[in-house]
């Protein structure tokens, strides 16, 4: 059996086609650069319902959702209270970089990279393309791991060795850390590509998709809800 | 030349590296169908380098000089583009980090087929094998991200097997595998083979497990082979201690070779109580909500030697990073008994995980393992008998990131005993040792214990924990393992 979490945080959600959410997405960030001071409150609550929408079927961790928490409130609060002053142009921006970058990440985590793949596919995306962006994402999940195993080494040598006390000493940690780093990510490269190679990446023609997609009513009502939406907020 | 032959090799001779150092001399090999090739040697021999060269990843992917013949299902590799090499060989590499390129599994396993251009009926057959085979059916939709270890090894070969390949080459497939899973995995691949006329050829140390599937062993040496014949040869003990092989579990070598004198459970040097953990994030505990130790009690006494086991994804690397203090416990305490005089510097706990890389600091082995070195320990020649002990003598002007990864493994091994902390923790230390290696390691580490050590072992190679001391804990499969994984 399958808990709870499992289905939130160990698997992709499946409850819109990544279409409709790729619309939505590409939507909100447009309405995020458009949008001006009168509309700057809409918009952040846009923001909020689309990150509890994702977080329903996607687990975005605390990170996330305390980031979007401080956005809506500097937000409110920058319409609410600055009205033009200096500190308001801040918050707005800081309001839209949060947009930009929650839903970027509720999309990554809600939507499997096969599936993914498979609605690039169906919108006529250019193989070279879908490949290279499976590519691009195993290489950034595989820089999270890395930046996960130096910090780690680095906490353990600390432990065994002690912190380094001068900024010297710490500066050569830091520095001999990023070489590690760069050298354990070019031999993951090589061997990326050695595998990628080997399980035909290269192979020319069309590439066929194990998910069958179904855009549906409730996507295809999403979409145009978005489409509206960024449309009334950029002309706004 | 027969057409039927899988692989044929004939007088390859290959350089590669930075040094263009002769990996391969002169190798002759024929692999036919059905048949499952059992490639072993001591570490550096050329296993790894003949597999790449018969896939033929050098010089296509890595450089290299390559000469000799290689012959694929009767034609000529160098004829066959790469995505056709595909359809005809799956390889599996040391690190299956390095080889998953998707968020689930399910996708992971589709990606080869889809790549191919298989219809979407066969992708879905092909795939649900795949994982059937693996044991990763029941979980097919977990986050490659939210894996154990060795359930990644166990995606990575799904993610090859649905490719359908006819030759199968895997470098060391069963290392951080539990028994079960090595045994079942290759178990599987060998009836593959035997019923579809496919052929697998493994490189591994822990020949042990391939023993009883192999109907062929292949033993290198300095980039040649020297030993190519009946499988049996290998449960010998002498043979395998001939050419630096581990001896099989059974033989009079494989034995326990080091007991715990004088040790007493009141000279505790780290005590566990009650200690619980949960990720706060779902998918570093490999997909569960649940904590992934729950209510663990342990006592290492100083002179004992603990190991800890169970199978993948059951929390040992948790476990080891909880007592390491590189992870607080969500609930219990971690107390460790600092009344040594050698605590002079930091918490006196050493750990090596699986990135022992990223412990190094300098750009010599010599000077790394000096930056080690505990202040007492700098009088005498404690870091020449550690780098004696651990077969590290010649590659002590070498960067510390230009060794082997069975290299760089010892030189953290030997950094930590150099530091002389009260206790060393050590994740899946044997990962790419061979029976030579494997004994430096067991030396290295009897001492340490004999002097007064406290060591805390997690690992499921069973040529270590059969002759390490018999404080053993086995943790459950409660949280990566489900009933359905294996």
């Amino acid at each position: 059996m399958e808990n709870s979490c499992e289905r939130k945080a160990g698997q992709a959600g499946n409850i819109l086609d990544p279409r409709a959410k790729l619309a939505m997405v590409l939507c909100l960030y447009t309405a995020a650069c458009a949008a001006g001071d009168a509309w700057r409150l809409a918009l952040v609550w846009a923001a909020a319902a689309t990150w509890a929408l994702c977080t329903v079927h996607s687990h975005l961790g605390r990170s996330a959702g305390t980031l979007m928490a401080i956005a809506v409130g500097a937000g409110a609060l920058a319409g609410m209270r600055f009205g033009q002053q200096w500190t308001a142009a801040v918050a707005e921006t800081a309001v839209r970089v949060c947009i930009v970058l929650v839903g970027g990440r509720a999309f990554s985590r809600s939507t499997g990279t096969g599936e993914l793949a498979a609605a690039l596919q169906r919108l006529r995306c250019p193989r070279s393309v879908v490949l290279m962006l499976l590519a691009c994402q195993g290489m950034v999940d595989g820089l999270g791991r890395e930046v996960d195993g130096a910090r780690e080494a680095a906490r353990a040598r600390a432990a065994c060795l002690g912190t380094p006390r001068s900024p010297a000493a710490a500066a050569t940690t830091a520095w001999w850390a990023m070489v590690s780093f760069c050298a354990r990510l070019l031999r993951r490269a090589d061997t990326m590509a050695a595998a990628a190679e080997l399980r035909g990446f290269s192979r020319p023609g069309n590439r066929t998709s194990l998910h069958s997609l179904r855009f549906g009513v409730l996507d295809g009502c999403v979409v145009a809800a978005c489409c509206v939406a960024a449309a009334l907020l950029s002309w706004k | 030349m027969k057409m039927s032959d899988r692989l044929r090799i004939e007088r390859l001779s290959c350089r590669f590296g930075p040094e263009s150092t002769e990996a391969l001399h002169d190798i002759c090999l024929t692999v036919r169908p059905g048949e499952f090739v059992l490639l072993t040697g001591r570490s550096g021999c050329g296993k790894s380098a003949l597999i790449r060269c018969g896939s033929g990843l050098i010089p296509r992917v890595f450089p290299g000089r390559v000469s000799g013949a290689i012959q694929l299902n009767g034609r000529p590799l160098a004829t066959l583009r790469t995505w056709e090499i595909a359809e005809h060989v799956g390889v599996t590499f040391q690190d299956p980090d390095h080889q998953l390129f998707t968020r689930t599994i399910e996708d992971e396993a589709a990606f080869g087929p889809e790549n191919l251009g298989l219809p979407q009926p066969e992708i879905a057959e092909r795939v649900e094998q795949a994982l059937r085979l693996t044991g990763l059916w029941g979980i097919r939709r977990r986050l490659t991200a939210a894996l154990s270890f060795g359930q990644k090894r166990r995606a990575g070969i799904a993610g090859i097997l649905a490719l359908g390949p006819r030759l199968l080459l895997m470098d060391e497939p069963a290392s951080v595998l539990d028994e079960e899973s090595a045994r079942s995995i290759l178990g599987n691949v060998a009836r593959i083979a035997a019923a579809h006329g496919g052929s697998v050829v493994v490189a591994e140390h822990r020949i042990g497990y391939v023993l009883e599937f192999a109907t062929r062993l292949i033993v290198m040496q300095g980039g040649s082979i020297v030993y190519h014949g009946n499988p049996r040869a290998a449960m010998d003990g002498r043979f395998c201690a001939r050419y630096g092989l581990r001896p099989p579990v059974g033989s009079p070598l494989g034995r326990a070779r080091f007991v715990c004198q004088g040790a007493h459970m009141t000279d505790l040097a780290l005590t566990a109580r009650g200690v619980c953990f949960s990720y706060p994030d779902c998918q570093r505990s490999y997909g569960h909500r649940g904590p992934v130790l729950a209510d663990v009690d342990l006592d290492v006494a100083a002179s004992t030697a603990t190991v800890i086991e169970g199978p993948n994804g059951s929390g040992k690397t948790t476990l080891l990073k909880v007592l390491a203090g590189l992870l607080q416990p969500t609930s219990g305490t971690v107390h460790r008994c600092g009344n040594n005089q050698r605590r002079s510097r930091g918490s006196g706990v050493a750990y090596v995980g699986h990135q022992p890389a990223y412990l190094f600091r300098c750009s010599q082995v010599e000077r790394e393992l000096d930056s080690w070195l505990a202040p007492e320990a700098r009088q005498n020649s404690t870091a020449y008998h550690l780098t004696e002990l651990l077969d590290l003598g010649h590659v002590l002007t070498r960067h510390p990131l230009a060794l082997s990864e069975g290299e760089s493994r010892r030189l953290a091994i030997a950094a930590a005993l150099a530091a002389q902390p009260q206790v060393l923790i050590l994740d899946e230390p044997s990962v790419g040792f061979d029976g030579y290696h494997l004994d430096c390691l067991l030396d290295a580490l009897e001492r340490y214990v004999a002097a007064g050590g406290a060591l805390v072992v997690a690992s499921n190679d069973p040529d270590l924990l059969c002759r390490m001391p018999a404080c053993a804990i086995r943790l459950g499969a409660a949280a990566g393992g489900s009933a359905e994984d294996s």
